[in-house]
């Protein structure tokens, strides 16, 4: 894989999250799980570095860990599930907040590795069947610039969501009502995401 | 796209109501931002994929000769749509592509795109073909089930002339091992200002024939020599093409039917350029479409419509037993007694048959030259060597199988270890050309 914008936004962010992360961290169980972070988002970038030899259908789970392990150190770092086990902390206070302010780089970063698997999924099969290699790695190149660009504009719009809640007018309308609103729109987005061709 | 990126999409989803829950049980607002950049990603992935606009234009070439290298492009143009374009440019059977391919991939992603693709192809065989559709796979960026297959038919065929190699009179004029009289007992007509020799004058012929130059060169003979001019209308020729599988031995782009097919082309050029009227029938017994073969006649009309003929000539399996020509090749035979010559290629399982065609024709008092073209080295090229005994010398001796010296003059052809030029000469002097 030859660095593009891409591979170095994704590799980037990703690390500048955790560096982020580990600012937050507290106590012994936060350091272990920092350095797991590290390692399972490390591994996570091996495919795209890897050269395929045949189609590869099956999807490597690993970018999705470091998302739902920080997810996991949030729920166990505020809120009610803190209140019953603070023993499990493994962020501070100011640390919790910033990780998931800055979730969104890791997001992008999943997105960023998520693009570059499929560039050489697709690749290497089309290379075998005989189109041109330097029109495939071109096109495909211009797919994960795509994709990148639209997942930048969706980091830059999550995070002006959050602004325009936290620095706007409060509308007080809590957590649990903007959870069931995000709820709804999630519904509606998926359902029109995976609607079959009428 | 492909199945693994919309699993990861769908996973991606899953990750977004995961961080909603998250945000719950944490508290935190600051998740808000994480919780909607996913679903913004796919809102925003599902909003562009829509519509897709395709245009194309494409430059693909009518007619080509066996051979030729022809430059092919295709431009299309993508406006709306986000996804990839997975394109199959037209082909037809037994095109090779000398250079680039016929199958590209397009990302058209958030700008327009306008690509030009172009590939080099060159034709392995004659014949009339169709281009196939314009064919294009839209995999959007997201949903799997809305992939679509887009068709753009190429409105017209391809006709791919064989090859024609050029006979020059002079390699064959006055050379003729064989005494034949060239002029149709029946159809003698003027003749025109093409020469073709010179000879000793005899009583009748006119004074302006008189070539005083040769004569003077050679006036210790006593006698003046004229020159003799080609004459219109000339005698019937007919190529009678053997179409049974027989000759169809090798590949479907060599074999001794195309070799036969570029024969008669040649020789119907030649002889046509010396006014001889040039026919064609293929040796098929019924069902005979007009399209199929030509009467004879003179001029380049004659030339193309042997051409068009030869162009939709494929061997086929014939099974009945040959009972009578055809009407018309019948009606031709007895009014003009053409000369003849038959294409084929011997083998045990049609020798029989084309000595009872050959004898047949004497009943017209017509001796058929019988040019026999020899597979054995064309199927060596694409079957085992250890095959090589099914091809042994017994299986295509003629004697053997019936085919008198009385009925047909034999003459045998290998194509790969004799060219074009060599053969048409030697074939010239025994029919007479």
């Amino acid at each position: 894989m030859r660095p593009n914008l891409t591979l170095i936004l994704s590799v980037i962010l990703g690390f500048l999250f955790i560096l982020i992360f580990y600012s937050g961290v507290t106590g012994l169980l936060g350091d272990s799980f920092l350095i797991v972070l590290v390692i399972i988002f490390s591994l996570s970038l091996l495919p795209i570095f890897q050269e395929k030899k045949i189609e590869e259908k099956r999807i490597s789970p690993m970018k999705f860990l470091p998302v739902i392990l920080i997810g996991l150190s949030i729920i166990f770092s505020s809120g009610y599930l803190y209140s019953h086990f603070p023993y499990f902390r493994m962020l501070s206070g100011s640390g919790s907040g910033n990780t998931s302010f800055f979730l969104v780089l890791m997001l992008f970063s999943v997105i960023g590795i998520m693009a570059l698997e499929t560039h050489k999924n697709i690749q290497t099969p089309l290379i075998i069947s005989g189109y041109d290699r330097d029109e495939i790695e071109r096109e495909m190149s211009l797919f994960t610039k795509s994709v990148t660009m639209i997942g930048l504009l969706s980091l830059l719009a999550g995070l002006g969501i959050v602004i325009l809640l936290e620095g706007g007018p409060d509308l007080d309308i809590g957590l649990v009502p903007a959870i069931i609103i995000f709820f709804v729109v999630y519904a509606v987005v998926i359902t029109s995401a995976v609607r079959k061709e009428s | 796209m492909n199945s693994s990126w919309n699993k990861q999409i769908i996973i991606l989803s899953l990750i977004s109501a995961f961080i909603a829950v998250v945000g719950i049980i944490s508290t935190q607002k600051a998740i808000f931002g994480s919780l909607f950049m996913p679903i913004i990603f796919l809102f925003l992935l599902t909003y562009m994929e829509k519509d897709l606009k395709l245009s194309l234009d494409y430059s693909i070439p009518s007619f080509l000769k066996v051979g030729d290298h022809v430059i092919l492009s295709v431009t299309i143009k993508a406006t709306k749509g986000f996804g990839l374009l997975n394109m199959e440019l037209p082909f037809y059977q037994e095109m090779n592509i000398v250079e680039g391919t016929n199958v590209h991939v397009l990302f058209k992603g958030i700008r327009e795109r306008e690509v030009t693709m172009t590939y080099t192809i060159s034709s392995l065989r004659r014949g009339i073909f169709k281009w196939s559709d314009i064919q294009i796979e839209y995999l959007p960026v997201i949903g799997l089930k809305r992939r679509k297959v887009i068709k753009f038919p190429v409105d017209h065929t391809l006709e791919v002339d064989p090859e024609i190699k050029t006979l020059k009179k002079s390699q064959f004029q006055l050379k003729s091992n064989r005494i034949k009289p060239r002029n149709s007992i029946t159809r003698m007509g003027p003749p025109t200002h093409e020469f073709e020799s010179i000879r000793e004058y005899v009583p009748g012929d006119p004074f302006k024939s008189i070539n005083w130059k040769s004569s003077a060169k050679t006036s210790y003979k006593d006698n003046l020599m004229v020159n003799v001019y080609e004459r219109e209308g000339l005698k019937n020729f007919i190529f009678y093409v053997d179409i049974s599988p027989y000759m169809s031995r090798g590949s479907t782009v060599e074999n001794p039917l195309e070799y036969a097919i570029v024969l008669v082309l040649s020789g119907s050029r030649y002889l046509l350029s010396k006014s001889y009227n040039v026919g064609l029938w293929p040796i098929k017994l019924f069902n005979l479409n007009r399209k199929e073969f030509v009467v004879p006649s003179s001029g380049m009309d004659t030339f193309n419509q042997i051409k068009r003929s030869l162009l939709l000539m494929e061997s086929k399996w014939v099974t009945e037993p040959f009972r009578g020509f055809d009407p018309s090749l019948t009606r031709m035979m007895l009014e003009t007694r053409p000369s003849v010559m038959i294409m084929t290629s011997l083998e045990r399982g049609n020798a029989s048959r084309i000595e009872a065609i050959s004898s047949s024709m004497a009943r017209f008092k017509i001796k058929p030259t019988i040019v026999d073209i020899r597979a054995e080295s064309i199927s060596a090229k694409y079957t085992d060597p250890r095959l090589g005994k099914v091809f042994s010398s017994r299986n295509y001796n003629l004697s053997k199988y019936g085919t008198d010296h009385t009925s047909g003059r034999v003459i045998q052809w290998d194509p790969i270890n004799e060219g074009m030029g060599k053969a048409a000469y030697r074939l010239a002097m025994e029919a007479g050309w």
